[in-house]
Protein backbone atom coordinates (compact mmCIF):
# COMPACT_ATOMS: atom_id res chain seq x y z
CA UNK A 1 0.00 0.00 0.00
CA UNK A 2 2.92 2.37 0.68
CA UNK A 3 4.60 2.03 -2.56
CA UNK A 4 0.96 3.20 -4.18
CA UNK A 5 0.87 5.90 -2.36
CA UNK A 6 4.01 7.18 -3.06
CA UNK A 7 3.46 6.77 -6.70
CA UNK A 8 0.55 8.75 -6.91
CA UNK A 9 2.08 11.51 -4.02
CA UNK A 10 2.65 14.03 -7.53
CA UNK A 11 -1.33 13.69 -8.60
CA UNK A 12 -2.01 14.20 -5.13
CA UNK A 13 0.01 16.79 -4.52
CA UNK A 14 -1.26 18.94 -7.97
CA UNK A 15 -5.22 17.47 -6.79
CA UNK A 16 -6.46 20.36 -4.96
CA UNK A 17 -5.20 23.00 -7.06
CA UNK A 18 -6.40 20.90 -10.03
CA UNK A 19 -9.57 20.67 -8.36
CA UNK A 20 -10.19 23.92 -7.81
CA UNK A 21 -9.63 24.79 -11.43
CA UNK A 22 -10.77 22.92 -13.34
CA UNK A 23 -14.00 22.86 -11.51
CA UNK A 24 -14.06 26.57 -11.21
CA UNK A 25 -13.74 27.10 -14.63
CA UNK A 26 -15.06 24.65 -16.57
CA UNK A 27 -18.44 23.87 -14.88
CA UNK A 28 -19.31 28.15 -15.43
CA UNK A 29 -17.75 28.00 -19.31
CA UNK A 30 -20.23 25.14 -19.81
CA UNK A 31 -22.82 27.01 -18.07
CA UNK A 32 -22.04 29.99 -20.16
CA UNK A 33 -22.55 28.25 -23.36
CA UNK A 34 -25.78 27.20 -22.06
CA UNK A 35 -26.88 30.74 -21.38
CA UNK A 36 -25.46 31.84 -24.43
CA UNK A 37 -28.12 29.94 -26.72
CA UNK A 38 -31.43 31.32 -24.87
CA UNK A 39 -33.07 34.55 -24.49
CA UNK A 40 -32.32 35.28 -20.68
CA UNK A 41 -32.83 38.28 -19.02
CA UNK A 42 -32.91 38.74 -15.50
CA UNK A 43 -35.72 41.43 -15.15
CA UNK A 44 -37.69 39.40 -17.66
CA UNK A 45 -37.41 35.88 -16.99
CA UNK A 46 -40.40 34.79 -18.20
CA UNK A 47 -38.94 35.23 -21.32
CA UNK A 48 -36.49 32.45 -21.17
CA UNK A 49 -36.58 30.22 -24.03
CA UNK A 50 -33.94 28.64 -26.27
CA UNK A 51 -32.88 30.81 -29.41
CA UNK A 52 -29.93 28.82 -30.43
CA UNK A 53 -27.10 30.62 -32.21
CA UNK A 54 -29.64 33.99 -32.44
CA UNK A 55 -27.42 35.88 -30.08
CA UNK A 56 -24.51 35.21 -31.54
CA UNK A 57 -25.67 36.11 -34.84
CA UNK A 58 -27.52 39.22 -33.14
CA UNK A 59 -24.29 40.41 -32.07
CA UNK A 60 -21.84 40.07 -35.24
CA UNK A 61 -25.00 41.10 -37.47
CA UNK A 62 -27.16 43.65 -36.09
CA UNK A 63 -25.24 45.28 -33.20
CA UNK A 64 -23.29 48.44 -34.05
CA UNK A 65 -22.93 49.22 -30.18
CA UNK A 66 -20.95 45.63 -30.51
CA UNK A 67 -18.65 46.39 -33.41
CA UNK A 68 -17.99 49.58 -31.77
CA UNK A 69 -17.16 49.17 -28.65
CA UNK A 70 -14.94 45.70 -30.18
CA UNK A 71 -13.28 48.93 -32.04
CA UNK A 72 -12.55 51.49 -29.57
CA UNK A 73 -10.70 48.06 -27.57
CA UNK A 74 -8.60 48.03 -30.34
CA UNK A 75 -8.18 51.35 -30.91
CA UNK A 76 -7.46 51.64 -27.40
CA UNK A 77 -4.69 48.53 -26.84
CA UNK A 78 -3.15 50.23 -29.91
CA UNK A 79 -2.51 53.64 -28.76
CA UNK A 80 -1.50 52.68 -25.55
CA UNK A 81 1.00 49.90 -26.72
CA UNK A 82 2.35 52.24 -29.75
CA UNK A 83 3.25 54.67 -26.86
CA UNK A 84 4.00 52.23 -24.01
CA UNK A 85 6.60 50.29 -25.83
CA UNK A 86 8.83 52.82 -26.89
CA UNK A 87 8.46 55.32 -23.42
CA UNK A 88 9.04 51.49 -21.23
CA UNK A 89 12.16 51.55 -23.71
CA UNK A 90 13.57 54.91 -23.25
CA UNK A 91 13.58 54.47 -19.83
CA UNK A 92 15.00 51.39 -19.47
CA UNK A 93 18.07 52.57 -21.54
CA UNK A 94 18.09 55.66 -19.60
CA UNK A 95 18.30 53.18 -16.16
CA UNK A 96 20.61 50.76 -18.03
CA UNK A 97 23.09 53.32 -17.88
CA UNK A 98 25.57 53.29 -14.71
CA UNK A 99 23.11 55.99 -12.95
CA UNK A 100 23.30 56.11 -9.10
CA UNK A 101 20.21 55.48 -6.91
CA UNK A 102 19.16 52.93 -9.58
CA UNK A 103 17.47 50.98 -7.00
CA UNK A 104 14.96 53.77 -6.01
CA UNK A 105 14.20 54.52 -9.05
CA UNK A 106 12.95 50.96 -9.80
CA UNK A 107 11.05 51.12 -6.48
CA UNK A 108 9.52 54.14 -7.85
CA UNK A 109 8.25 52.85 -10.78
CA UNK A 110 6.74 49.99 -9.45
CA UNK A 111 4.43 51.73 -7.27
CA UNK A 112 1.44 53.00 -10.05
CA UNK A 113 1.37 49.51 -10.53
CA UNK A 114 0.53 48.27 -7.05
CA UNK A 115 -2.03 50.67 -6.64
CA UNK A 116 -5.62 50.02 -7.11
CA UNK A 117 -6.26 51.10 -10.93
CA UNK A 118 -9.92 52.30 -9.33
CA UNK A 119 -8.27 54.21 -6.48
CA UNK A 120 -5.51 55.79 -8.74
CA UNK A 121 -8.76 56.32 -11.71
CA UNK A 122 -10.61 58.63 -9.51
CA UNK A 123 -8.07 60.82 -8.09
CA UNK A 124 -6.93 61.27 -11.65
CA UNK A 125 -10.82 62.20 -12.49
CA UNK A 126 -9.75 64.95 -10.09
CA UNK A 127 -6.71 66.04 -11.82
CA UNK A 128 -8.83 66.11 -15.15
CA UNK A 129 -11.70 68.12 -13.34
CA UNK A 130 -13.04 70.94 -15.83
CA UNK A 131 -13.05 73.62 -13.03
CA UNK A 132 -10.79 72.56 -11.00
CA UNK A 133 -7.96 70.10 -12.14
CA UNK A 134 -4.09 70.32 -12.18
CA UNK A 135 -3.91 69.22 -15.49
CA UNK A 136 -5.95 72.12 -16.87
CA UNK A 137 -3.49 74.44 -14.49
CA UNK A 138 -0.24 72.83 -15.94
CA UNK A 139 -1.58 73.16 -19.24
CA UNK A 140 -2.71 76.61 -18.96
CA UNK A 141 0.97 77.57 -17.19
CA UNK A 142 2.22 76.78 -21.06
CA UNK A 143 -0.30 78.83 -22.64
CA UNK A 144 -2.43 76.23 -24.18
CA UNK A 145 -5.96 75.98 -23.79
CA UNK A 146 -6.76 72.59 -21.76
CA UNK A 147 -8.75 70.02 -23.52
CA UNK A 148 -12.13 69.03 -22.31
CA UNK A 149 -9.99 66.14 -20.85
CA UNK A 150 -12.90 63.88 -19.82
CA UNK A 151 -15.99 66.10 -21.74
CA UNK A 152 -14.59 66.06 -25.23
CA UNK A 153 -16.01 63.65 -27.48
CA UNK A 154 -12.83 63.25 -29.23
CA UNK A 155 -10.28 63.74 -26.38
CA UNK A 156 -12.13 61.25 -23.32
CA UNK A 157 -10.26 58.18 -24.95
CA UNK A 158 -6.45 60.30 -25.77
CA UNK A 159 -6.80 60.89 -21.37
CA UNK A 160 -8.04 57.45 -20.86
CA UNK A 161 -4.57 56.22 -22.58
CA UNK A 162 -3.19 58.78 -20.56
CA UNK A 163 -3.53 57.27 -17.24
CA UNK A 164 -3.02 53.55 -18.92
CA UNK A 165 0.49 55.14 -19.48
CA UNK A 166 1.10 56.80 -16.24
CA UNK A 167 0.18 53.40 -14.82
CA UNK A 168 1.86 50.46 -16.84
CA UNK A 169 4.32 52.07 -18.86
CA UNK A 170 7.10 51.16 -15.72
CA UNK A 171 6.01 47.37 -16.08
CA UNK A 172 7.23 47.65 -19.99
CA UNK A 173 10.65 49.51 -18.19
CA UNK A 174 11.41 47.19 -15.65
CA UNK A 175 10.68 43.93 -17.30
CA UNK A 176 12.77 45.35 -20.47
CA UNK A 177 15.45 46.82 -17.94
CA UNK A 178 15.59 43.75 -16.61
CA UNK A 179 16.14 42.00 -19.88
CA UNK A 180 19.39 44.68 -20.83
CA UNK A 181 21.02 43.72 -17.84
CA UNK A 182 21.18 40.34 -18.03
CA UNK A 183 22.66 40.91 -21.76
CA UNK A 184 26.47 39.76 -21.67
CA UNK A 185 28.80 43.14 -22.17
CA UNK A 186 31.22 41.06 -24.54
CA UNK A 187 29.22 41.20 -27.67
CA UNK A 188 29.54 45.45 -26.98
CA UNK A 189 33.40 45.07 -26.44
CA UNK A 190 34.48 43.78 -29.46
CA UNK A 191 32.08 45.88 -31.53
CA UNK A 192 33.80 49.17 -30.21
CA UNK A 193 36.70 47.56 -30.92
CA UNK A 194 35.55 47.42 -34.28
CA UNK A 195 34.11 50.52 -34.22
CA UNK A 196 30.71 49.91 -34.36
CA UNK A 197 28.43 52.92 -33.35
CA UNK A 198 25.94 53.45 -30.91
CA UNK A 199 22.95 52.63 -33.31
CA UNK A 200 24.88 50.15 -34.90
CA UNK A 201 25.50 48.39 -31.09
CA UNK A 202 21.84 49.24 -30.31
CA UNK A 203 20.14 47.86 -33.64
CA UNK A 204 22.61 44.87 -34.33
CA UNK A 205 23.43 43.53 -30.77
CA UNK A 206 21.13 44.75 -27.90
CA UNK A 207 17.65 44.75 -30.28
CA UNK A 208 17.98 41.57 -31.32
CA UNK A 209 18.54 40.08 -28.21
CA UNK A 210 15.64 41.56 -26.47
CA UNK A 211 13.56 40.55 -28.91
CA UNK A 212 11.66 37.87 -27.94
CA UNK A 213 11.24 39.82 -24.36
CA UNK A 214 9.63 42.82 -26.25
CA UNK A 215 7.23 40.69 -27.75
CA UNK A 216 6.26 39.14 -24.53
CA UNK A 217 5.94 42.63 -22.90
CA UNK A 218 3.55 43.64 -25.31
CA UNK A 219 1.46 40.60 -25.60
CA UNK A 220 1.18 40.65 -21.96
CA UNK A 221 0.12 44.68 -22.15
CA UNK A 222 -2.10 43.69 -25.04
CA UNK A 223 -4.09 41.17 -23.16
CA UNK A 224 -4.69 42.90 -20.39
CA UNK A 225 -5.74 46.26 -22.18
CA UNK A 226 -8.09 44.31 -23.99
CA UNK A 227 -9.80 43.23 -20.56
CA UNK A 228 -9.17 46.73 -19.35
CA UNK A 229 -12.37 47.81 -16.62
CA UNK A 230 -11.24 49.69 -13.52
CA UNK A 231 -9.78 52.33 -15.57
CA UNK A 232 -13.05 53.42 -17.60
CA UNK A 233 -15.25 52.84 -14.76
CA UNK A 234 -12.94 55.56 -12.35
CA UNK A 235 -12.52 57.58 -15.37
CA UNK A 236 -15.64 58.14 -17.76
CA UNK A 237 -18.15 55.42 -17.26
CA UNK A 238 -17.84 54.89 -21.51
CA UNK A 239 -19.09 58.45 -21.35
CA UNK A 240 -19.12 61.02 -22.92
CA UNK A 241 -22.08 59.40 -24.72
CA UNK A 242 -20.17 56.43 -25.61
CA UNK A 243 -16.55 57.90 -26.78
CA UNK A 244 -15.14 55.48 -24.12
CA UNK A 245 -17.86 52.84 -24.46
CA UNK A 246 -14.51 49.66 -24.44
CA UNK A 247 -15.83 45.95 -25.03
CA UNK A 248 -15.65 45.15 -21.16
CA UNK A 249 -17.87 48.35 -20.58
CA UNK A 250 -20.08 47.16 -23.33
CA UNK A 251 -19.99 43.72 -21.66
CA UNK A 252 -20.80 45.07 -18.17
CA UNK A 253 -24.29 47.32 -19.62
CA UNK A 254 -25.64 44.74 -21.37
CA UNK A 255 -25.18 41.93 -18.85
CA UNK A 256 -25.43 44.27 -15.22
CA UNK A 257 -27.80 47.35 -16.45
CA UNK A 258 -29.80 45.85 -18.76
CA UNK A 259 -29.63 42.19 -17.08
CA UNK A 260 -29.73 40.56 -20.88
CA UNK A 261 -27.16 38.37 -19.65
CA UNK A 262 -28.08 35.49 -22.17
CA UNK A 263 -26.74 37.76 -24.94
CA UNK A 264 -23.91 39.28 -22.46
CA UNK A 265 -23.05 35.84 -22.19
CA UNK A 266 -22.32 35.26 -26.33
CA UNK A 267 -20.47 37.87 -26.42
CA UNK A 268 -18.44 37.10 -23.22
CA UNK A 269 -18.01 33.82 -24.92
CA UNK A 270 -16.24 34.59 -28.23
CA UNK A 271 -14.42 37.88 -26.16
CA UNK A 272 -12.91 35.36 -23.83
CA UNK A 273 -11.57 32.53 -26.80
CA UNK A 274 -10.04 35.81 -28.27
CA UNK A 275 -8.33 36.99 -24.92
CA UNK A 276 -7.33 32.99 -24.78
CA UNK A 277 -5.75 32.61 -28.17
CA UNK A 278 -3.53 35.71 -27.57
CA UNK A 279 -2.89 34.12 -23.73
CA UNK A 280 -1.54 30.93 -25.56
CA UNK A 281 0.60 32.51 -28.10
CA UNK A 282 1.76 34.34 -25.25
CA UNK A 283 2.73 31.28 -22.79
CA UNK A 284 4.47 29.82 -25.59
CA UNK A 285 6.62 32.55 -26.11
CA UNK A 286 7.46 32.56 -22.07
CA UNK A 287 7.77 28.92 -22.09
CA UNK A 288 10.71 29.33 -24.60
CA UNK A 289 12.11 32.59 -22.93
CA UNK B 1 41.87 71.23 -26.80
CA UNK B 2 39.75 68.44 -27.73
CA UNK B 3 40.39 66.08 -24.32
CA UNK B 4 38.52 69.39 -22.60
CA UNK B 5 35.70 69.62 -25.56
CA UNK B 6 34.84 65.55 -24.91
CA UNK B 7 34.90 65.86 -21.46
CA UNK B 8 32.24 68.74 -21.78
CA UNK B 9 30.24 66.70 -23.77
CA UNK B 10 30.68 63.77 -21.11
CA UNK B 11 29.40 66.29 -18.81
CA UNK B 12 26.52 67.56 -20.53
CA UNK B 13 25.41 64.01 -21.43
CA UNK B 14 25.43 62.92 -17.53
CA UNK B 15 23.34 65.97 -17.13
CA UNK B 16 20.91 65.29 -19.31
CA UNK B 17 20.25 61.94 -18.73
CA UNK B 18 19.83 62.93 -14.63
CA UNK B 19 17.51 65.31 -15.61
CA UNK B 20 15.61 62.93 -17.79
CA UNK B 21 15.18 60.49 -15.01
CA UNK B 22 14.25 63.49 -12.81
CA UNK B 23 11.57 64.28 -15.02
CA UNK B 24 10.17 60.68 -15.15
CA UNK B 25 10.66 60.38 -11.30
CA UNK B 26 8.15 63.48 -11.03
CA UNK B 27 5.78 62.17 -13.42
CA UNK B 28 5.16 59.18 -11.68
CA UNK B 29 4.93 60.66 -8.46
CA UNK B 30 3.42 63.55 -9.30
CA UNK B 31 -0.04 61.85 -9.22
CA UNK B 32 0.24 60.10 -6.02
CA UNK B 33 1.69 63.32 -4.39
CA UNK B 34 -1.45 65.04 -5.56
CA UNK B 35 -3.73 62.42 -4.17
CA UNK B 36 -2.07 62.39 -0.86
CA UNK B 37 -1.83 66.50 -0.62
CA UNK B 38 -5.65 66.64 -1.57
CA UNK B 39 -6.81 64.08 1.16
CA UNK B 40 -5.12 66.76 3.61
CA UNK B 41 -7.17 69.38 2.31
CA UNK B 42 -10.37 71.89 3.47
CA UNK B 43 -13.08 71.29 0.94
CA UNK B 44 -12.46 75.10 -0.07
CA UNK B 45 -9.04 74.40 -0.98
CA UNK B 46 -10.35 70.90 -3.07
CA UNK B 47 -12.71 72.83 -4.88
CA UNK B 48 -10.60 76.07 -6.49
CA UNK B 49 -8.64 77.46 -9.43
CA UNK B 50 -5.63 77.50 -9.60
CA UNK B 51 -5.09 74.60 -7.50
CA UNK B 52 -3.69 75.51 -4.19
CA UNK B 53 -0.27 74.41 -3.27
CA UNK B 54 0.25 75.58 0.10
CA UNK B 55 -2.77 75.49 2.41
CA UNK B 56 -3.56 74.45 5.65
CA UNK B 57 -3.90 70.77 6.69
CA UNK B 58 -6.52 68.85 8.11
CA UNK B 59 -7.97 66.00 9.05
CA UNK B 60 -11.74 66.20 8.43
CA UNK B 61 -11.41 64.01 4.93
CA UNK B 62 -10.22 61.14 7.10
CA UNK B 63 -12.92 61.54 9.77
CA UNK B 64 -15.32 61.58 7.33
CA UNK B 65 -14.57 58.85 5.27
CA UNK B 66 -14.51 56.83 8.65
CA UNK B 67 -17.63 58.15 10.43
CA UNK B 68 -20.16 59.51 7.01
CA UNK B 69 -19.32 57.21 4.54
CA UNK B 70 -21.85 54.73 2.97
CA UNK B 71 -20.71 51.92 2.39
CA UNK B 72 -18.40 52.48 5.94
CA UNK B 73 -14.91 52.79 4.93
CA UNK B 74 -13.97 50.24 7.90
CA UNK B 75 -16.27 47.64 7.06
CA UNK B 76 -14.86 47.55 3.56
CA UNK B 77 -11.02 47.00 5.26
CA UNK B 78 -12.22 44.65 7.32
CA UNK B 79 -13.65 42.16 4.46
CA UNK B 80 -10.82 43.24 2.45
CA UNK B 81 -8.63 42.37 4.97
CA UNK B 82 -10.75 38.70 5.37
CA UNK B 83 -10.87 38.45 2.00
CA UNK B 84 -7.02 38.70 1.59
CA UNK B 85 -6.05 36.91 4.70
CA UNK B 86 -8.14 34.05 3.47
CA UNK B 87 -7.00 34.08 -0.18
CA UNK B 88 -3.58 33.69 0.97
CA UNK B 89 -3.96 31.32 3.32
CA UNK B 90 -5.95 29.17 0.95
CA UNK B 91 -3.78 29.85 -2.61
CA UNK B 92 -0.33 29.58 -0.52
CA UNK B 93 0.11 25.85 0.21
CA UNK B 94 -2.60 25.20 -2.48
CA UNK B 95 -0.13 26.38 -5.25
CA UNK B 96 2.72 25.30 -3.31
CA UNK B 97 2.05 21.06 -3.47
CA UNK B 98 1.12 21.61 -7.29
CA UNK B 99 3.80 24.12 -8.10
CA UNK B 100 6.26 21.72 -6.68
CA UNK B 101 4.80 18.78 -8.62
CA UNK B 102 4.47 20.29 -11.60
CA UNK B 103 8.63 21.30 -11.11
CA UNK B 104 9.93 17.94 -9.94
CA UNK B 105 7.28 15.26 -11.44
CA UNK B 106 6.60 16.58 -14.54
CA UNK B 107 2.66 16.20 -13.83
CA UNK B 108 0.38 16.90 -16.68
CA UNK B 109 3.45 16.89 -18.94
CA UNK B 110 2.91 20.87 -19.35
CA UNK B 111 -0.44 20.90 -20.15
CA UNK B 112 -1.84 21.01 -17.20
CA UNK B 113 0.35 23.62 -15.82
CA UNK B 114 -0.06 25.83 -19.30
CA UNK B 115 -4.17 25.47 -19.18
CA UNK B 116 -4.37 26.96 -15.41
CA UNK B 117 -2.15 29.93 -17.14
CA UNK B 118 -4.54 30.62 -19.20
CA UNK B 119 -7.19 31.15 -16.16
CA UNK B 120 -5.48 34.03 -15.19
CA UNK B 121 -5.80 35.88 -18.28
CA UNK B 122 -9.60 35.43 -18.69
CA UNK B 123 -11.37 38.64 -18.82
CA UNK B 124 -12.74 39.10 -15.65
CA UNK B 125 -16.41 40.58 -16.75
CA UNK B 126 -16.66 37.87 -19.40
CA UNK B 127 -15.85 35.20 -16.80
CA UNK B 128 -18.54 36.83 -14.17
CA UNK B 129 -21.36 36.16 -15.98
CA UNK B 130 -21.85 32.71 -14.97
CA UNK B 131 -20.42 33.30 -11.61
CA UNK B 132 -22.69 35.42 -11.41
CA UNK B 133 -25.79 33.61 -12.39
CA UNK B 134 -24.21 30.69 -10.20
CA UNK B 135 -23.59 32.30 -6.80
CA UNK B 136 -27.05 34.41 -7.01
CA UNK B 137 -28.64 30.25 -7.25
CA UNK B 138 -26.67 29.69 -4.10
CA UNK B 139 -27.21 32.72 -2.25
CA UNK B 140 -23.59 33.62 -2.38
CA UNK B 141 -24.43 37.18 -3.66
CA UNK B 142 -23.04 39.95 -1.44
CA UNK B 143 -20.80 37.14 0.71
CA UNK B 144 -17.05 37.39 1.19
CA UNK B 145 -17.14 33.90 0.27
CA UNK B 146 -17.87 34.45 -3.13
CA UNK B 147 -14.73 36.96 -3.71
CA UNK B 148 -12.77 34.51 -1.41
CA UNK B 149 -13.72 31.60 -4.07
CA UNK B 150 -12.62 34.28 -7.11
CA UNK B 151 -9.65 35.62 -5.79
CA UNK B 152 -8.18 32.19 -4.84
CA UNK B 153 -9.43 30.64 -8.34
CA UNK B 154 -7.45 33.56 -9.95
CA UNK B 155 -4.96 33.76 -7.66
CA UNK B 156 -3.78 30.10 -8.08
CA UNK B 157 -2.44 30.44 -11.88
CA UNK B 158 -0.14 33.05 -11.08
CA UNK B 159 1.20 31.60 -8.00
CA UNK B 160 1.72 28.18 -9.38
CA UNK B 161 3.49 29.86 -12.33
CA UNK B 162 5.97 31.95 -9.23
CA UNK B 163 6.68 29.47 -7.03
CA UNK B 164 7.59 26.68 -9.86
CA UNK B 165 10.04 29.06 -10.99
CA UNK B 166 11.25 29.10 -7.36
CA UNK B 167 11.40 25.25 -7.18
CA UNK B 168 13.45 24.82 -10.12
CA UNK B 169 16.04 27.11 -8.74
CA UNK B 170 16.71 24.56 -6.36
CA UNK B 171 19.25 21.41 -6.89
CA UNK B 172 17.41 18.36 -7.21
CA UNK B 173 20.28 16.56 -5.26
CA UNK B 174 19.32 17.52 -2.35
CA UNK B 175 15.93 15.48 -2.06
CA UNK B 176 17.33 12.62 -4.03
CA UNK B 177 19.49 11.95 -1.36
CA UNK B 178 17.22 12.39 1.47
CA UNK B 179 14.95 10.13 -0.31
CA UNK B 180 17.70 7.11 -0.76
CA UNK B 181 17.89 7.40 2.57
CA UNK B 182 13.76 6.87 3.48
CA UNK B 183 12.16 9.86 3.07
CA UNK B 184 9.03 10.47 1.21
CA UNK B 185 8.41 12.48 -1.10
CA UNK B 186 5.96 14.36 0.43
CA UNK B 187 8.63 14.26 3.58
CA UNK B 188 11.08 15.01 1.38
CA UNK B 189 9.08 18.48 0.25
CA UNK B 190 7.99 19.45 3.63
CA UNK B 191 11.25 19.05 5.80
CA UNK B 192 13.88 19.97 3.29
CA UNK B 193 12.05 22.07 0.06
CA UNK B 194 9.78 23.88 1.92
CA UNK B 195 12.08 25.63 4.21
CA UNK B 196 14.41 26.97 1.23
CA UNK B 197 11.72 28.36 -0.74
CA UNK B 198 10.61 30.25 2.11
CA UNK B 199 11.12 33.71 0.71
CA UNK B 200 9.22 32.30 -2.38
CA UNK B 201 6.23 31.46 -0.49
CA UNK B 202 6.35 35.10 0.84
CA UNK B 203 6.84 36.50 -2.34
CA UNK B 204 3.79 34.77 -3.51
CA UNK B 205 1.44 35.75 -0.43
CA UNK B 206 2.45 39.04 -0.56
CA UNK B 207 2.05 39.36 -4.33
CA UNK B 208 -1.36 37.21 -4.17
CA UNK B 209 -2.52 39.85 -1.15
CA UNK B 210 -1.52 43.13 -3.45
CA UNK B 211 -4.19 41.23 -6.28
CA UNK B 212 -6.81 40.37 -3.94
CA UNK B 213 -7.10 43.86 -2.57
CA UNK B 214 -7.03 45.98 -5.33
CA UNK B 215 -9.12 43.48 -7.60
CA UNK B 216 -12.48 45.53 -7.79
CA UNK B 217 -14.38 43.99 -11.15
CA UNK B 218 -15.64 40.95 -9.10
CA UNK B 219 -15.79 43.14 -5.82
CA UNK B 220 -18.17 45.54 -7.55
CA UNK B 221 -20.72 43.43 -9.23
CA UNK B 222 -20.68 40.30 -6.61
CA UNK B 223 -21.59 43.01 -3.67
CA UNK B 224 -23.99 45.61 -2.89
CA UNK B 225 -23.91 46.51 0.88
CA UNK B 226 -21.92 43.54 3.48
CA UNK B 227 -19.53 42.23 1.18
CA UNK B 228 -17.77 45.25 -0.43
CA UNK B 229 -14.17 45.72 -0.40
CA UNK B 230 -12.08 48.72 -0.07
CA UNK B 231 -11.79 49.68 -3.66
CA UNK B 232 -15.52 49.40 -4.29
CA UNK B 233 -15.43 51.56 -1.37
CA UNK B 234 -13.42 54.29 -2.48
CA UNK B 235 -15.47 54.17 -5.67
CA UNK B 236 -18.58 54.94 -3.02
CA UNK B 237 -17.40 58.40 -3.11
CA UNK B 238 -18.99 59.06 -6.73
CA UNK B 239 -22.32 59.40 -5.14
CA UNK B 240 -25.48 60.52 -6.71
CA UNK B 241 -24.86 63.76 -5.66
CA UNK B 242 -21.37 64.17 -7.44
CA UNK B 243 -17.67 63.12 -6.18
CA UNK B 244 -16.86 63.92 -2.95
CA UNK B 245 -13.04 64.75 -3.66
CA UNK B 246 -11.38 65.23 -0.31
CA UNK B 247 -12.66 62.36 1.52
CA UNK B 248 -12.44 60.63 -1.77
CA UNK B 249 -8.82 61.48 -1.63
CA UNK B 250 -8.47 60.48 1.98
CA UNK B 251 -9.87 56.82 1.62
CA UNK B 252 -7.83 56.16 -1.67
CA UNK B 253 -4.64 57.24 0.08
CA UNK B 254 -5.97 54.64 2.77
CA UNK B 255 -6.31 52.09 0.00
CA UNK B 256 -3.18 52.43 -1.38
CA UNK B 257 -0.01 52.99 0.67
CA UNK B 258 -0.23 49.92 2.30
CA UNK B 259 0.31 47.96 -0.90
CA UNK B 260 3.47 50.43 -1.61
CA UNK B 261 4.69 48.90 1.96
CA UNK B 262 4.00 45.66 0.37
CA UNK B 263 5.59 46.50 -2.96
CA UNK B 264 9.08 47.92 -0.78
CA UNK B 265 8.97 44.40 0.47
CA UNK B 266 9.38 43.06 -2.80
CA UNK B 267 10.78 45.78 -4.85
CA UNK B 268 13.29 42.59 -5.90
CA UNK B 269 10.16 40.75 -7.05
CA UNK B 270 8.42 42.39 -9.17
CA UNK B 271 9.55 42.04 -12.54
CA UNK B 272 9.51 38.33 -11.67
CA UNK B 273 5.11 38.43 -10.59
CA UNK B 274 4.53 40.48 -12.95
CA UNK B 275 5.60 38.17 -15.60
CA UNK B 276 4.40 34.96 -14.02
CA UNK B 277 7.97 34.38 -13.34
CA UNK B 278 9.08 34.18 -17.01
CA UNK B 279 11.77 37.04 -16.13
CA UNK B 280 13.87 36.29 -13.29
Amino acid sequence: MKIDKEKYMPWIMASPALAIVFSLTLYPLFYSLYVSTRSFELTALWKDAFIGIENYRRALNSDLFFWSSLLKTILYALGCLSLEMPLGLGVAFLLNRAIKGRRVVRTILALPMVAAPVAVGLTWRYMYHHEFGVFNYFVRLLGITPPGWLTNLNFAMISVIIFDVWQWTPFVALVLLAGLQSLSPEPYESATIYGASMWQKFRYITLPSIRSLMTIVALLRLIDLLKLYDAVYALTRGGPGIATEVLTWYLYKIGFKFWWLGYASAIALMFQYLVIILSVITIEKMAKL
Amino acid sequence: MVMVGKTTERIVATVLMYLAVVVVMAATLFPLVWMFITSFKKETDVLTFPPTFVFEPTFDNFIYAFTKSKPPLSLALTNSLIIGACTVALVVPISALAAYSFARFNVGGGHLQFYILTVKMFPAIAAIIPYFIIFRELGLLDHVLSLIILNTLFNLPFAIWLLFGFFREIPQDLEESAMIEGCSKFGAFRDIVLPLIAPGLAVTAIFSTIFTWNEFLFAFILSRARAVTAPVAVAGFWTQRGILWGPLSAAATICIVPMFIFALLIQRYIVRGLTFGAVK
